[in-house]
């Protein structure tokens, strides 16, 4: 079903960042699930599959790193592409993120309007 | 001269070197110990003669822990390993001093190593110089460290209430929560476009100081040189339709594919492009050419006709969060980090940056850059 709407799950410790990506996204047609750290997002994801994933790097309790691990040794979740948020942008955080094998790296003040077309183009709609 | 003259002058020589000269036997004990020796370490003759080194001119450890009477024992077993030798040695009155030693093996008529000859002289100064260029070396690598974890830390906690401000100021821009008035959105454009600025003081304080660390590298690729600067006036077109600013690109035939930094190249355009726009009255003319130098360069310009630089400011238009007159600083907003930066980025190239100017008829910028890169 191509119009059915297609549901991301945000992990996010900061509440305000949380509330814009949300929002931005229901605004453009998106479901939305929102977990404030790694653990609880874990959580969910045994119990449900999205159909993207935005992921913040840094967080207590679970960095996105180690959240990534986990999602990525979690079969049922091969094809859902997990993107990094992160403000931190120096070359080294970058390369990381890259290594880490995350489908794709937003740097953070995300540009809105470039986060939903990409969103988009992974989901190829 | 007699044979005993000989060895009187000899003798006379070695008494009064001004060096450090003892003989020990291989256990370690002084047999000769020469008159500057005996006034350096504070010891006579006959207090010194049939001593061991260890316990009088050599302490048993250094300040450091360093075992010296092991040193001491080696050496009576490998005296080749210490024909040149530094330690610390100690005075009778315990004052420490750093000796630079060289050592040479005396033989017996069978070629058996009998005794060692010891010439030092006295380096504590230059230890203690070295020690503080170390220190000091050591201070400044953890200063600079501790200034790049700062700055990479204030990136971060600033891009975070900064994606606050310039994400929701788009989200209420495009009317998808509501209309607003126009003065709403007037003021709304007030706030995103100082969220904007604020980043790219940030991203420009960020570079400036990997160029100032020298950790600034280029990433080289081969790209379309042509097409970036024909595209290069989208960063601007808005506001020259706005002021009615004619924008005009002259690229040379040859000018193609390049090897370099592509953002920074980029960068470096924008910059020049963005300064042209905002000191450009409504009604003028901003261009962009490009040529090949006969030296195996390529030379762009960017050519504005706005209010110039006059000649006793020139010097500073390159340097650090200066713009030249505080009138135009609130007039014309900017970071004032973006030409001290373009330059920087065309230098790191290998290229030069430079400008000529009229007050009141225009700037033209000019920067060259390598063919090939690297």
């Amino acid at each position: 079903m191509a119009d059915e709407k297609k549901t991301i799950l945000i992990i996010e410790d900061e509440p305000l960042n949380m509330r814009l990506t949300v929002d931005l996204l229901e605004i453009n047609g998106f479901n939305t699930l929102s977990c404030c750290d790694g653990i609880a997002a874990l959580e969910t994801l045994k119990k449900t599959i999205p159909d993207l994933i935005l992921l913040d790097i840094n967080m207590p309790k679970m960095n996105g790193y180690e959240v990534h691990e986990n999602i990525r040794k979690d079969s049922r979740l091969d094809r859902v592409k997990v993107l990094a948020l992160s403000a931190s942008v120096m070359k080294e955080d970058e390369e990381r993120i890259r290594k880490a094998g995350f489908n794709d790296f937003i740097p953070k003040p995300i540009d809105t309007k470039g986060l939903v077309k990409k969103i988009r183009e992974y989901l190829s709609i | 001269m007699s044979r005993d003259e000989l060895d009187i002058q000899y003798r006379d020589i070695v008494e009064n070197a001004n060096s450090i000269i003892l003989r020990m036997d291989m256990n370690g004990d002084v047999t000769y110990f020469n008159r500057f020796a005996q006034n350096f370490f504070g010891y006579r003759q006959e207090e010194i003669l049939g001593k061991n080194v260890v316990g009088t001119i050599v302490a048993p450890t250094d300040s450091s822990g360093r075992d010296l009477k092991a040193m001491i024992d080696d050496m009576a077993l490998h005296p080749s390993s210490y024909v040149s030798n530094e330690n610390e040695n100690v005075m009778k009155n315990g004052r420490r001093a750093w000796i630079a030693w060289t050592n040479k093996s005396i033989l017996d008529e069978d070629g058996r190593v009998r005794e060692i000859l010891c010439i030092g002289n006295d380096i504590t100064r230059l230890k203690e110089a070295e020690e503080e260029i170390i220190k000091a070396k050591e201070a400044a690598e953890s200063a600079n460290k501790a200034k790049s974890s700062f700055l990479a830390n204030m990136s971060h906690e600033l891009r975070t209430p900064l994606n606050a401000i310039i994400g929701f100021s788009e989200l209420m821009k495009d009317d998808s929560v509501g209309p607003l008035t126009d003065k709403q959105k007037e003021y709304l454009d007030y706030v995103w476009e100082s969220g904007k600025h604020l980043l790219s003081l940030i991203n420009d304080i960020l570079d400036l100081s990997k160029v100032e660390a020298g950790k600034m590298e280029l990433e080289l690729s081969e790209f379309d040189l042509k097409e970036l600067l024909k595209k290069s006036f989208i960063f601007i077109q808005e506001k020259a339709v706005k002021h009615g600013i004619a924008l005009s690109a002259d690229i040379k035939e040859g000018i193609g594919t390049v090897k370099a930094d592509q953002r920074k190249v980029k960068q470096v355009i924008f910059n020049l492009l963005s300064n042209a726009v905002k000191f450009t009255p409504d009604g003028g003319k901003i261009g962009i050419t490009a040529e090949k130098t006969g030296k195996g360069e390529i030379l762009v310009c960017v050519s504005d006709t706005g209010i110039g630089i006059e000649a006793k400011d020139s010097g500073r238009v390159f340097s650090e969060f200066e713009q030249i007159d505080s009138e135009y600083s609130r007039k014309y907003a900017g970071t004032g980090l973006g030409m001290p930066l373009s330059k920087k980025f065309v230098e790191l190239h290998g290229g030069k940056m430079w400008f000529e100017s009229e007050k009141g008829k225009g700037t033209h910028f000019y920067f060259t850059l390598p063919l090939n890169v690297g």
